[in-house]
């Protein structure tokens, strides 16, 4: 196996091969820097099946269809088969209008796009072509409740359109080795809801640890877990992937059976999705609760359980460790007999990375807590899968930003997760967080230093700390994730074509030990030295109005405000109309009279306008601010009409091609509304 | 001025004749084509259902056609083969009048007997919109410009799907503006041979990139001064591109730019002077989502400037 990371700076290629069967994984914007021709002689010849996982793609272009198409007829030739996964809806887009987009390709599989407009979010589902072959074929999709609000959200697309490429194809049934890639690589059992729910019980005394992973589903064996529990019942439900309707039902029926005979359950280690479905106080019964509320003893009883289960051998006399296989068809022992030592979970420790010196220059260098590499981690088990093979150099368990002939060279890993996705996606975001910190140390402004780098320098040490006393605390675990996606999403919003939209490369290893099958996930970002400057330009590139002085907001600011998008910091205030309103260096400015301000031009510019409309004809001058720990707050000022004849102001009387604008709100250019013919 | 309007929806017609009248144009409705008099009349209205009699009408008589259709828009792209026939509005359905901002703008600049200049941005957006100004100086300003653009969509709260769309779209306009106007003093294309170079424009060659909304409308201009973009160009390659068929560059390219622009877009206008300029404006309708913009009719405005 083989991981290349390549295309162009916008588009981002993964490649794994395993046996005759490979994969390329696209990532990003297809356009004319796309080289398809090259990358499609890049395919090993006699390739058995080439599997395109397209999730990722955001754009095409014209001159990328053109490319893409080459890349295709090239692959062809290298390959037997091609099957597409996966399609975004903008692939989807090119298979319905360009008729030899596919190429002779078959798809297997595609991304719906969902929207709700209750909640104002978009989402995706992914559709099989065998599995959803009625779906499909009816060109509908009904309403389902959106992920964030449970409000009915709808297919956000014209079902005749959208399915009328694959509708047409013949049913494609996969052959059984690329089933099992596609299972084992691409995680389609997760997609096909077929990851069988596995539970270790350690008994104890009175005290009960149950440990639950896999999918919630119908087949959920309530009756036969609740046989023979009493006394005290943990039930860590951390392993728990997706829960469907009937195996909630099941988990309500295991929580009825075992309330008369137990004296408290506890769970712990419930996602968001389990707390919404499954956690409220019916769900629980009389006895359950939450182990987040129920105190130190409590906890000090579980973490001391789990403990006990992850370090015992299943043959402990009074330890013991069962595995009870969902199915009652497919029995698997999740500890065989003879099963290597179970040592203390590998605690998920990259995210615990040590706060980085913001004050210090050169290397910035992050450390892990545990020396431990991902595929010796203890507890983790071997690792029995990788997206390549050997495993790539600058993979390592030392997560560092590092200058590279000018540039910077970010490499991070991730904590251990159940899904491969979620590895992968936390390990960018610590890359680009790293990437963050590094250049805040590179920024040598004054200014920036005295009234940036404070706002979110000592945020982020603390929640860093937080995290690093206590690593499963899910609160501090939490609160560095979000930032870090935060961060990363800040990195794209404000970097501009100078941020790399993906990583750079990816690498991934399933671990499979006796705590089931785990991912670690490492990324690399790499900025050239030319970006590099241009980053560090655009973040301190300040602009003045009305006395005060702001920059683009930076992306380190995601540790204090995760849920700031864009803005501009003041970073210098003289006495003017800003000032008196309240404004403070330090400030992040969100809008102005309700019109967002993305950077400090626009800031500059949206000030400079409104105040001086507000003088010339009276009205009020707001600003929505983002400062302290609360929510956004607003600052204002009413300016009275004037008196006698009206005064335009020269900005708004003027042609606007002799008013220099700064490139925005140039509508009175066009003459401000005025009809076209008088 | 004095128009014939064909409807046979009584409602729209009525609609329809009230909009030219605001725009000083004097209109006659009929629901029967053998009722048709055009004797006196310089413009006819119709839906594109009827586009082979106006087609008809204005290669014979002196009438100049402007169809409306509630249909995709390959469907009435032959009949804009036709000259003096230039325009498809788009409409709702077929109880539904076109927009009347687009009909009353098209009547008015029918009405002038030869504009030498392309509408202002601000007739296609209510008063008080916001635009941004993007400077493209070659291809190395290109993809921040696209970022721009998308931002300034997303700075309006509309899905990420349209922000990134309009990004499509931006770079389709962009590329075309750089790469395939520009041409020399003996009127040879400089930089269409090779769409991966760096490109960069002269001061006088460069494109001026416009993204505006007024919150219900977006609007993306790109006008270059080469004036390059002849009518076929844009009838034909919206024929190959929309036509759904295999990608086929033989014949000058596959339409896939002006496809892309179809797609992200509810109306489409080109003004083109010859030699001097060509202006693209696309618009997109912010209260659509993407679904109702899948089957909503565009609509494709063919302006020649004096």
């Amino acid at each position: 196996m083989t991981v290349v990371r390549a295309a162009s700076p916008k588009l981002g290629i993964e490649h794994v091969v395993e046996g005759d069967i490979a994969c390329l994984r696209f990532a990003g914007t297809i356009d004319e820097q796309f080289a398809g021709a090259a990358v499609g002689n890049s395919v090993q010849p006699d390739t058995g099946a080439l599997v395109l996982d397209l999730g990722g793609v955001r754009k095409i272009s014209s001159f990328g269809i053109r490319e893409w198409v080459d890349f295709l007829t090239a692959a062809r030739t290298r390959a037997r088969e091609v099957i597409l996964v996966e399609c975004a809806p903008k692939v989807v887009d090119q298979l319905n209008m360009v008729a030899n987009f596919a190429a002779g390709a078959r798809v297997y599989s595609l991304y719906a796009p969902f929207r709700c407009d209750f909640c104002d979010s978009e989402h995706r589902v992914l559709l099989q072509a065998d599995r959803d072959a009625e779906t499909i074929k009816a060109m509908a999709l009904p309403e389902r409740p959106c992920p964030a609000c449970k409000q009915a959200m709808y297919f956000d697309d014209d079902g005749a359109t959208f399915f009328s490429y694959i509708a047409a194809q013949p049913r494609a049934e996969l052959p059984p080795a690329v089933a099992t890639f596609l299972g084992s690589r691409l995680d389609y059992a997760l997609a096909d809801g077929t990851r069988k729910l596995r539970a270790d019980k350690v008994v104890d005394g009175r005290a009960t640890y149950l440990r639950l992973s896999g999918d919630l589903d119908r087949a959920f064996p309530s009756t036969k877990l609740a046989e023979g529990l009493e006394g005290e019942l943990f039930v860590d439900v951390a392993g728990i992937v997706k829960i469907d309707p009937a195996g909630a039902a099941e988990w309500r029926a295991f929580v009825q059976l075992v309330t008369p005979q137990i004296e408290r359950l506890w769970l712990a280690g419930a996602s968001a999705g389990f707390r919404d479905k499954l956690a409220s106080a019916g769900d629980l019964g009389p006895r359950g609760q939450v182990l987040d509320g129920g105190g130190p003893a409590a906890q000090a009883r579980y973490d001391a359980l789990r403990a006990k289960a992850t370090a015992s051998r299943p043959s402990t006399a009074k330890v013991a460790l069962a595995a009870i296989a969902a199915s009652p068809h497919a029995p698997p022992p999740l500890a065989p007999a003879g099963a290597a030592r179970r040592t203390p979970l590998w605690v998920p420790v990259s995210a615990a990375l040590i706060a980085l010196g913001l004050a210090g220059g050169g290397v910035a260098l992050y450390e892990l807590a545990s020396k431990g590499g991902a595929a010796s981690g203890p507890g983790l088990g071997a690792v029995d899968q990788r997206s390549a093979t050997p495993r790539p150099a600058w993979a390592s368990e030392t997560a560092s930003c590092a200058p590279t002939a000018g540039g910077l060279t970010c490499t991070a890993v991730s904590a251990p997760s159940a899904r491969q996705d979620e590895a992968e996606d936390e390990a960018a975001e610590i890359a680009y967080d790293a990437l963050a910190a590094a250049l805040a140390v590179r920024i040598a402004d004054k200014p920036w230093r005295a009234q940036v780098l404070p706002v979110f320098s000592a945020t982020r040490d603390a929640k860093l700390a937080a995290f690093d006393r206590d690593p499963a605390n899910t609160v501090a675990r939490r609160d560095v994730r979000e930032a870090r996606h935060a961060v990363a999403q800040l990195v794209h919003t404000t970097g501009g074509a100078s941020a790399p939209a993906v990583p750079t490369a990816r690498y991934w290893e399933r671990h499979t030990g006796a705590d089931g099958a785990r991912f670690v996930a490492y990324a690399q970002v790499v900025v050239p030295a030319a970006d590099l400057t241009r980053l560090v330009d655009l973040y301190t590139g300040g602009e003045t109005a009305l006395g005060a002085t702001a920059v683009k907001v930076f992306p380190g600011l995601g540790w204090r405000y995760p849920h700031v998008e864009r803005g501009a910091v003041i970073t210098a205030l003289a006495p003017g109309p800003l000032q008196e309103i309240g404004l403070a260096e330090g400030y992040v400015v969100l809008a102005v009279n309700g019109r967002d301000v993305t950077d400090a031009t626009t800031f500059a510019k949206l000030v400079t306008d409104e105040q001086a409309a507000a003088v010339a004809h009276g009205g009020t001058l707001r600003l929505k601010v983002a400062a302290g720990d609360g929510g956004p707050r607003e600052f204002m000022r009413s300016y009275e009409a004037p008196t006698g004849p009206a005064v335009i102001p020269a900005a708004v009387a003027q042609p606007a091609h002799e008013v220099p604008t700064g490139g925005i709100n140039v509508w009175d250019r066009y003459g401000g509304g005025t009809a076209p013919h008088k | 001025m004095r128009a014939v309007v064909l409807e046979r929806n009584p409602l729209v017609a009525r609609k329809v004749v009230r909009l030219l009248a605001s725009a000083g144009v004097s209109a006659t409705a009929v629901d029967d084509p053998a009722q048709l008099a055009l004797e006196g009349t310089e413009l006819l209205f119709a839906d594109a259902f009827d586009g082979e009699l106006v087609a008809d009408a204005v290669r014979n008589k002196t009438v100049r056609g402007v169809l409306w259709t509630a249909e995709p828009l390959r469907r009435a792209l032959k009949f804009l083969e036709t000259p003096g026939l230039d325009h498809v509005l788009a409409r709702r359905d077929f109880e539904s009048a076109p927009r009347g901002w687009e009909l009353v703008m098209t009547a008015r600049r029918l009405a002038a007997a030869a504009p030498a200049s392309a509408a202002p941005l601000a007739a296609y957006l209510d008063w008080g919109h916001a635009a941004l100004e993007i400077p493209v100086r070659g291809s190395a300003d290109r993809d921040g410009a696209v970022t721009q653009i998308q931002d300034f969509v997303a700075g309006l709260h509309a899905p990420r799907r349209v922000a990134e769309m309009f990004g499509e779209l931006a770079h389709e306009l962009i590329m075309n503006a750089v790469y395939d106007a520009p041409v020399d003093a003996l009127g040879r294309a400089t930089h269409a041979h090779d769409r991966k170079a760096d490109v960069v424009l002269a001061p006088a060659g460069q494109p001026r990139v416009t993204v505006a909304s007024d919150g219900t409308r977006l609007a993306l201009q790109v006008r270059d001064p080469f004036g390059r973009l002849a009518r076929r160009h844009v009838v034909d390659g919206l024929a190959r591109g929309l036509a759904g068929g295999e990608l086929d560059a033989s014949n000058g390219g596959a339409g896939l730019g002006l496809m892309l622009v179809h797609n992200a877009a509810t109306a489409m206008f080109f003004d083109v002077a010859p030699a001097r300029s060509t202006e693209v404006t696309a618009l997109f309708e912010l209260d659509l989502n993407l679904r109702e913009l899948r089957t909503h009719a565009r609509s494709l405005h063919l302006w020649g400037l004096a």
